[in-house]
């Protein structure tokens, strides 16, 4: 299922301005860009929760300006915001679930099984009993992404989902969106500020005031560590490294993004032999 | 000014159903004028822990020493002078700014002390200078400012106390990297510059590394390790048992030492790593450009 977003309108203060941009299913999308840049306001219009002043955003087939779709959409794209506390609203986790299929009007054996499902998949199915108010950052995370699950989303839209999180419940967190894309195909647009999440997307965009400013996959665009930088954006530590190395005359390759691939570069002989 | 924190627990709701214990016997020091790092996943008692230091929790058991003021679970001392001397810069502080301009916001609580108007305008244009911002946003509402500058003007709300201990409690979440570098900058030289003692709570490997003399990490509400950051993240497995990492260029090196290349795997930092892979790649005869010229 594609995306298609086409933003045209002449006003100074555009919170998006001219966006064009087409998310192919089960693509991994990380968007970049410091705050204020329109990262968020582009999240919000995948599942309608803006309507674009110019232009048009096409979830599937279905134009996000047409109210009749309107529940279509929210059940196709679905949300989850940066703090956890905020979005899980019942006494139990199986509840909190639920609370998607029960307004959507879905059977009670079929909530069951979504239910049962959904928490299976983000890890959590131990937890079904528990008050969410007393799970870690990461646990209440993956909760929200399963009350999405549960409606049978085919996008997950999630807004720096790991801002709040400590390095434990950012890796839970990741995990779990990388095995969703991967094994249930979900198309996944994750918006953050951490650079070695971007690296894990198929794809890499970056907005600035507004505009969709670099797109590729994320060596493409970490390779331009000068450029990413003036952004006011990071590159990992580790592109950092490589660069410097590189530009110092080292035989080091300057698009490196991960700790794996920086060993292996330096030691070709521990991956051959 | 130290801070001692002897022999501290602290538990929520005791006797009942909910009893949680937050801490467990902690035993610290903050030393006079230094930058400690304190990391711990969530529910490590990070939070209970700056709280006490501050006197807005008082301990279960043990005790807090705050320039000779003793804080006991029935002490007498003033806490108010305590508040004074330590100030404590709580998460995503600008929810709490509500003025209509920034020299209300930051003169509220030069008010609140029974201060008079000259002395709060002073201790305004002070605190605001202590952050790096031009004194004409004093004029302006907190709710016009970019995500880093409206957070400095909250620091500046607790510097205008003129404390001397400065606690931020995760000052860079949710902030882009153009803001996170704004806050820990304007951080460092809060301490290099102004000698304030500074506690920074975060959950960035990067940052402590780069930014701390000392770290103390907590677990279940006990002491885990404590030390020098060079100290602390030589024990990588440990930290990610505990729910935390180390830098990533850290990692790399104790990844290249494990091969068995003669590297350091004490490093923090990128321009660290550099040096001493370019180094060893010199050695071996793999140097650059200027190597091979030479």
């Amino acid at each position: 299922m594609g995306l298609t977003h086409r933003y045209d309108a002449t006003r100074e203060d555009l919170a998006l301005d001219q966006v064009g941009l087409t998310v192919r299913e089960g693509e991994f999308v990380a968007v970049l860009g410091h705050n204020g840049s329109g990262k968020s306001t582009l999240a919000k219009h995948v599942n309608a929760l803006l309507l674009p002043t110019g232009g048009t955003v096409w979830v599937g087939g279905w134009d996000t300006r047409e109210q009749r779709f309107l529940w279509d959409i929210r059940r196709t794209a679905g949300m989850v915001f940066q703090n956890p506390d905020n979005q899980l609203i019942a006494t139990t986790v199986e509840e909190d679930v639920a609370f998607g299929p029960e307004n959507l009007g879905i059977p009670p054996a079929e909530i069951r099984r979504r239910v049962d499902e959904a928490l299976a998949a983000v890890g959590m199915a131990d937890f079904a009993q528990r008050a969410p108010h007393l799970l870690s950052g990461g646990q209440k995370q993956r909760v929200a992404i399963a009350g999405i699950l549960a409606m049978r989303p085919r996008v997950i839209v999630l807004d720096e989902p790991t801002a709040m999180l400590d390095p434990s419940g950012r890796r839970e967190v990741m995990q779990t969106v990388q095995r969703l894309n991967r094994e249930e195909g979900i198309t996944i647009l994750h918006i953050t500020h951490h650079m070695d999440e971007a690296v894990l997307a198929d794809r890499v965009l970056v907005m600035e005031a507004g505009r969709l400013v670099l797109s590729g996959t994320p060596r493409e665009v970490f390779s331009r560590v000068e450029e990413v930088k003036a952004l006011g954006l990071d590159v990992p530590q580790i592109t950092e490294l490589a660069a410097q190395l590189h530009a110092m005359g080292l035989p080091v390759p300057k698009d490196v993004l991960t700790v794996d691939e920086m060993v292996t570069a330096l030691c070709p002989s521990s991956s051959t032999t | 000014m130290p801070i001692v924190v002897d022999n501290l627990s602290h538990v929520y709701n005791p006797d009942s159903p909910l009893e949680a214990r937050a801490l467990d016997q902690v035993n610290l020091e903050v030393r006079d004028g230094e930058f400690l790092g304190l990391i711990g996943s969530t529910g490590s008692g990070k939070s209970t822990l700056i709280q006490h230091l501050n006197g807005l929790l008082r301990p279960t058991s043990g005790r807090v020493l705050v320039d000779e003021v003793e804080i006991t679970a029935t002490s007498k001392g003033s806490l108010k002078a305590v508040r004074k001397k330590v100030g404590l810069v709580f998460q995503y502080p600008e929810h709490q700014l509500f003025e209509e301009t920034v020299r209300r916001d930051v003169g509220f609580g030069p008010r609140n002390l029974g201060l008079g108007p000259e002395e709060v305008e002073e201790r305004v244009r002070e605190a605001i200078t202590m952050v790096g911002l031009p004194e004409t946003v004093l004029e302006r509402s907190p709710f016009e400012l970019s995500g880093g500058q409206v957070r400095r003007v909250a620091i500046a709300g607790v510097l205008a106390m003129r404390p001397k201990v400065l606690i931020l409690d995760e000052p860079t979440a949710g902030l882009d990297p153009r803001g996170r570098e704004e806050i820990l900058g304007q951080v460092r030289r809060l301490h290099r510059d102004f000698g304030l003692t500074v506690v920074l709570v975060s959950h960035s490997m990067e940052d402590v590394a780069r930014l701390a003399q000392r770290l103390v990490v907590l677990h279940r509400g006990r002491v885990a390790l404590e030390g020098l950051p060079r100290e602390v993240f030589s024990h990588a497995e440990e930290l990610t048992r505990l729910g935390l990492g180390v830098p990533q260029v850290t990692s790399l090196l104790q990844a290249l030492r494990q091969r068995g290349l003669p590297l350091r795997q004490d490093v923090l930092t990128v321009e660290e790593a550099r040096d001493e892979l370019a180094r060893w790649l010199k050695t071996t005869g793999r140097g650059g450009r200027g190597m091979e010229s030479a």
